[in-house]
C-alpha cells in the first residue's frame, strides 16, 4: 500500500517523489521511495532511526543524490544535485538543532547574508525585522535581543522567519516540537497553519505522533528504507490511527527482542531513592525507587525529559525534590560518587573520558584511594594487576593497559568506563544511553556486564531511548512523555509498540500519574 | 531497531544515516612509541652539540654548574605554572594560566630584600615575602574560583604585583646580603650553590607527587576532562585553586633565589623573567612522550633555555642577536615535535 495514486488531488502534485533509491556502499538506505506533497498540505514524515528520513531528505534538499527515481515540482521532472538547486526551486528546510549566532542581535542574524540588508540602517533593519517576523510567524519578537538570550522557541521563529522570507514552495521541518513546551508547540502550528493557507507544502518529520495528528493530513511511514504505508490523519482519520502508524513503523514481521529470563533472586532494599525529583521546564516531579538487583528502564523522545534526567540523578544538574543512595540524601556528583553512585554518561568522550590517558588512568580514576596507601602513595603493581583484570572481565581490546582511551573504538571505550565503576565497586549504576554509537558485539559484552552487576546486587537505571534494549533488559520500565510520567510497565508488558505507542503520545495510560511501588 | 537514539548504528539499513550526533570534539591522538617520542631530546642534543663545538668552554664542568645555578629561577617558577597548566588544561585561552609568577617572583624578592635592610631577621623575612606571593595566589585562585578567565585575572593581578614591587621597594635596587642569601648565591663543594640544592630538593617533590601520588593522577585528570573528573567523583575547582597556592609560593621561592643571586631586588624584574617562565613550562611536552606538561620536562627545558643563551654569549653571538637565535631554536625545537605527532597521527 504506497501513497500517491491514492489521494484524491486536483491539480498535479506540488512535489512527487518516485521510486528513489540510494546506497552507501553496499548499504541500500532507500528502495524505491514514493512521497508526494499537495499545495497547502502538512504531510507528516515519521519512521524509526535508521528508517531513511533523514537520507530522503538530503536526497531532496541536494546533500545527496539518488541513483535512481525521480524528483517532480508542479509534475515537471527536476535535476537536484547541490543544496543550492533546492534553494532555487524554492526547497527550505529547518534542522532539528540549527545553530544559530549568539552573539548577533535577533535583526542581525534575520539578514545574516541577505544580500537586500546591506547598506541599510540599524533602526531600519529593526523595524523591518519586527515586521517580517510578525508577518511570517503571527508572533512578535524583539528585533534587538540577542539571539543566545532567546528561547528555543524564539530562536525557531527567526529560522522560520529566514525561511518564509524565501518564499518557498515546500518547507521542510525536521523534529521541530522536541525542545518545545506545549504552549508553545500550538504557536507553532498556528504558524504552520498560516504557512499552508497560502499554499505552501509542508513536510512534517516527528516522533510525537499524537501532534503530528493534530497538523498533518496523514502520516508516510517509513520503515528500513521502504514505504511501509500511509495513514490517514486530521479530519479523515480512522478509528485507531495512531496506533496504525505506531504498527507500521515497528512492522509486524519483526523478531520481538528475547525478554531475558525472569530473575529468580527478590529484588532487595531500595538502593536509589527519586522522591519529587524535578528539573523547572525539563522534567516534572518523578519520584521512583531502584532496588538492589533490580533494573529499572527510563525512556522517552527527544524533548521528553530524558536527557535531563539522568544527569540529575548524578548530580550533574541543579533539581528540586530529593535523591537518596542507600537510605542518605546526597548533593552533587562527588557526593553520589561518594555514596557508592556510578555514572555512566551518554555522551562518554566528552563526559567520561580521559582521551589522552591510558586505558590503566582512565580505569583507576573514580578508585584511586583502593591502590593507595593511607598517605596517597600510588601502588602501581595493585593498580596494574587490577586494569589487567578488568580488561580481561570486560573483553577490551586492544588488550593493553597502557594504550591511549582515544585509540579505542566506542564500545571498548564504553567498557573502560563502565570498568571505572567496577573498579569502583559502585551499587548504584545511573547508566545514560549505555550503548550508543556501541558496535554489536561490544553491546552485547555491555549487557552481559550489566546483568552480572545486578545478580550481584546492584541497583541500575538505565536511561536509554534504544528500545530493543529496554524490553531485553529492564525490570520495568517508566515512559516519560513532555516531562512527565505516562507509562509504567512491567517487564513482561515492555514491548517495542507499548513503550513506542507511550513515548510517542499516541497510546494514554489510564493509570498515568500512579506512583511506583 | 531504535528510536529516537541519534547515535544508534542500524543493523544494515540506516546506519550510515545514523550520525555520531554527539561526539565530542576530535582528540589529538598521540604517539607513544617508536624513534620519534624522542625527537624532542634528539634535537636538543643537537644544538647544545652545536655549542659544544663551537666553544670548548660549553662543556667545562664550571660552565655546566653556571648553567645550573642560573636555571634555578625558571625553573622553579615554571613547576610552579606547570603545576597550574596541568591542573587547569592546557587550552591557551580557557585553560590554566598564571601570569602572575614573574611579578609575583619579583615582589617576594623586594619584600624580603626591604625587610631584611630595616634589620629584620632572614627567616621572618623570608617568610614575610612567601605570605605575600601566597596573598598573590590566594586572589588568583578566588578570582578563577569564581569563573574569571585565568588569562585575564592573572594579568590583572600581574599589574597590581608588579605596582607592588614598585611601592616596596621605592623603585630602588634593595641590597640582599648575609646569610643564607650568600650560601643561596655562592658554589660551595661540588660547585653547587644553595639555590641548586633548592631546586633539586623541589624538583623531586614535585616529580614525585606528581608521578607516584594519588594527588598528582587526579590533577592531571582534573586539567584533561574536568567532567570527567567530577562525574568520577573529584572535586575540580579545590585541584584548581590549590594550583594557583603552588605556583605563586614557588614564584615566591624563585623570587628570594633571584634576589639572592644578584646579591638585591631589582625593581621591575618581573616583566623580565615572565616570558621565559612560559615558555619552560609549555616547552616541557618536548620532553614528554604524550606530549603534555611535565615537571620533569620543565626542569630540563628550564636548563636547555639557560644553555641556550649560555652557549650563545660563548659562542660570540653579538649580544643584538641572541634573542632571534634563541627564538629560532625554540621554534625548530617544537616544530620538530609538532610535526613528529602529527606523523604519529596517520
Amino acid at each position: 500500500m504506497t501513497s500517491a495514486s491514492e489521494v484524491p488531488q486536483a491539480g498535479p502534485a506540488l512535489l512527487r517523489l518516485d521510486g528513489i533509491t540510494k546506497s552507501f556502499g553496499p548499504a541500500t538506505v532507500l528502495h524505491a521511495v514514493e512521497l508526494d506533497v499537495q499545495p497547502g498540505e502538512i504531510v507528516g514524515l515519521v519512521g524509526e532511526n535508521g528508517a531513511g528520513k533523514s537520507t530522503l531528505i538530503k536526497v531532496l534538499t541536494g546533500f545527496h543524490t539518488a541513483e535512481a527515481g525521480q524528483i517532480r515540482l508542479d509534475g515537471h521532472p527536476v535535476q537536484i544535485n547541490r543544496p543550492s538547486d533546492a534553494e532555487r526551486l524554492g526547497i527550505r528546510v529547518i534542522h532539528q538543532d540549527q545553530h544559530l549566532a549568539g552573539r548577533l542581535t535577533v535583526a542581525e542574524q534575520l539578514y545574516l547574508g541577505t544580500p537586500g540588508a546591506r547598506g541599510a540602517s540599524r533602526r531600519a533593519l529593526e523595524a523591518r525585522a519586527a515586521a517580517d517576523i510578525e508577518r511570517a510567524t503571527g508572533q512578535q519578537l524583539n528585533p534587538r535581543v540577542l539571539v543566545e538570550d532567546l528561547t528555543v522557541a524564539q530562536q525557531q521563529l527567526i529560522q522560520l522567519t529566514r525561511a518564509v522570507l524565501a518564499e518557498p514552495r515546500l518547507l521542510v521541518l525536521d523534529e521541530p516540537t522536541a525542545p518545545l513546551a506545549a504552549a508553545e508547540v500550538q504557536q507553532l502550528f498556528t504558524t504552520l497553519r498560516t504557512l499552508r493557507g497560502r499554499g505552501v507544502g509542508i513536510i512534517y518529520i516527528s516522533h510525537y505522533l499524537q501532534e503530528l495528528e493534530q497538523i498533518a493530513t496523514r502520516a508516510v511511514v517509513l520503515r528500513n528504507g521502504r514505504n511501509a504505508g500511509e495513514v490517514a490523519l486530521g479530519e479523515h482519520a480512522g478509528h485507531g490511527a495512531l496506533e496504525r502508524v505506531v504498527e507500521l513503523m515497528v512492522g509486524r514481521s519483526v523478531e520481538e527482542f528475547e525478554h531475558r529470563p525472569a530473575r529468580t533472586a527478590r529484588v532487595g532494599e531500595p538502593l536509589l531513592r527519586l522522591r519529587g525529583l524535578a528539573v523547572p521546564g525539563h522534567l516534572a516531579p518523578l519520584s521512583l525507587d531502584v532496588g538492589a538487583g533490580e533494573i529499572v528502564g527510563i525512556t522517552g523522545l527527544v524533548g521528553s525529559g530524558v536527557e535531563v534526567l539522568a544527569d540529575a540523578v548524578a548530580g550533574r544538574r541543579a533539581h528540586e525534590g530529593e535523591a537518596l543512595a542507600a537510605g542518605r540524601r546526597y548533593r552533587g556528583a562527588v557526593g553520589f560518587v561518594a555514596r557508592g553512585g556510578a555514572y555512566v554518561p551518554a555522551n562518554r568522550r566528552r563526559d567520561g573520558l580521559l582521551v589522552n590517558a591510558s586505558l590503566r588512568e582512565n580505569l583507576s580514576l573514580a578508585s584511586l584511594r583502593s591502590i593507595s596507601t593511607r598517605l596517597g602513595l600510588l601502588r602501581r603493581g595493585a593498580e596494574r594487576r587490577r586494569a589487567a583484570e578488568l580488561i580481561a572481565r570486560l573483553d577490551v581490546r586492544p588488550a593493553d593497559a597502557g594504550a591511549i582511551a582515544s585509540r579505542l573504538s566506542g564500545g571498548n571505550q564504553q567498557k573502560v568506563v563502565l570498568g571505572r565503576w567496577l573498579a569502583a565497586q559502585a551499587r548504584i549504576f545511573v547508566l545514560d544511553q549505555p550503548t550508543s554509537g556501541v558496535d554489536v558485539g561490544s553491546r552485547s559484552q555491555i549487557y552481559q556486564q550489566i546483568n552480572r552487576l545486578v545478580d550481584e546486587g546492584a541497583a541500575v537505571l538505565l536511561v536509554t531511548v534504544d528500545l530493543e534494549e529496554l524490553v531485553g533488559l529492564a525490570d520495568r520500565t517508566v515512559v516519560l512523555y513532555r516531562g512527565e510520567r505516562v507509562a509504567e510497565l512491567a517487564r513482561e508488558d515492555t514491548t517495542v509498540d507499548a513503550v513506542l505507542g507511550y513515548a510517542s503520545g499516541a497510546s494514554h495510560a489510564p493509570d498515568a500519574t500512579q506512583e511506583a511501588a | 531497531m531504535s528510536t529516537t537514539a541519534p547515535e544508534r548504528q542500524g543493523p544494515g539499513a540506516g546506519a550510515p544515516a545514523a550520525a555520531p550526533a554527539r561526539s565530542g570534539a576530535q582528540p589529538r591522538p598521540i604517539r607513544t612509541s617508536g624513534w620519534a617520542s624522542y625527537a624532542g631530546y634528539g634535537v636538543v642534543a643537537l644544538v647544545l652539540a652545536l655549542f659544544a663545538v663551537l666553544s670548548p668552554v660549553f662543556t667545562d664542568p664550571a660552565n655546566v654548574a653556571s648553567i645550573i645555578n642560573q636555571a634555578t629561577v625558571t625553573a622553579i617558577a615554571g613547576m610552579g605554572l606547570a603545576v597550574v597548566v596541568i591542573v587547569g588544561g592546557d587550552d591557551v585561552v580557557e585553560g590554566g594560566i598564571d601570569l602572575s609568577v614573574g611579578a609575583t617572583a619579583a615582589v617576594a624578592g623586594s619584600v624580603a630584600a626591604v625587610l631584611v635592610s630595616a634589620g629584620l631577621g632572614p627567616a621572618p623575612a623570608v617568610l614575610a615575602a612567601l605570605g605575600v606571593a601566597l596573598l598573590i595566589g590566594t586572589a588568583n585562585g578566588v578570582a578563577v574560583g569564581l569563573g574569571l578567565r585565568p588569562l585575564l585575572a592573572t594579568l590583572a593581578t600581574m599589574g597590581i604585583a608588579t605596582s607592588l614591587d614598585l611601592v616596596v621597594s621605592q623603585n630602588m635596587k634593595i641590597a640582599l646580603e648575609g646569610q643564607p642569601f650568600t650560601w643561596l648565591r655562592d658554589a660551595g663543594g661540588l660547585g653547587v650553590s644553595g639555590a641548586v640544592v633548592v631546586l633539586l630538593v623541589v624538583a623531586a617533590a614535585f616529580i614525585w607527587v606528581f608521578h607516584r601520588t594519588r594527588l598528582g593522577v587526579n590533577a592531571y585528570a582534573v586539567g584533561q576532562n574536568p567532567t570527567a573528573a567530577r562525574v568520577a567523583g573529584l572535586n575540580p575547582a579545590r585541584y584548581r585553586f590549590a594550583s594557583y597556592l603552588v605556583s605563586s609560593g614557588l614564584a615566591g621561592v624563585a623570587g628570594i633565589l633571584l634576589a639572592s643571586r644578584l646579591s638585591a631586588a631589582v625593581p621591575g624584574i618581573g616583566t623580565q623573567i615572565l616570558l621565559d617562565i612560559i615558555l619552560v613550562a609549555y616547552m616541557s611536552t618536548v620532553f614528554s612522550r604524550r606530549l603534555v606538561i611535565t615537571i620533569g620536562g620543565t626542569l630540563l627545558a628550564a636548563l636547555f633555555v639557560t644553555a641556550l643563551s649560555n652557549g650563545m654569549t660563548l659562542a660570540g653571538i653579538a649580544s643584538q642577536w641572541v634573542g632571534a637565535v634563541k627564538g629560532a631554536l625554540i621554534l625548530a625545537v617544537l616544530t620538530v615535535v609538532v610535526l613528529r605527532s602529527k606523523a604519529g597521527n596517520r
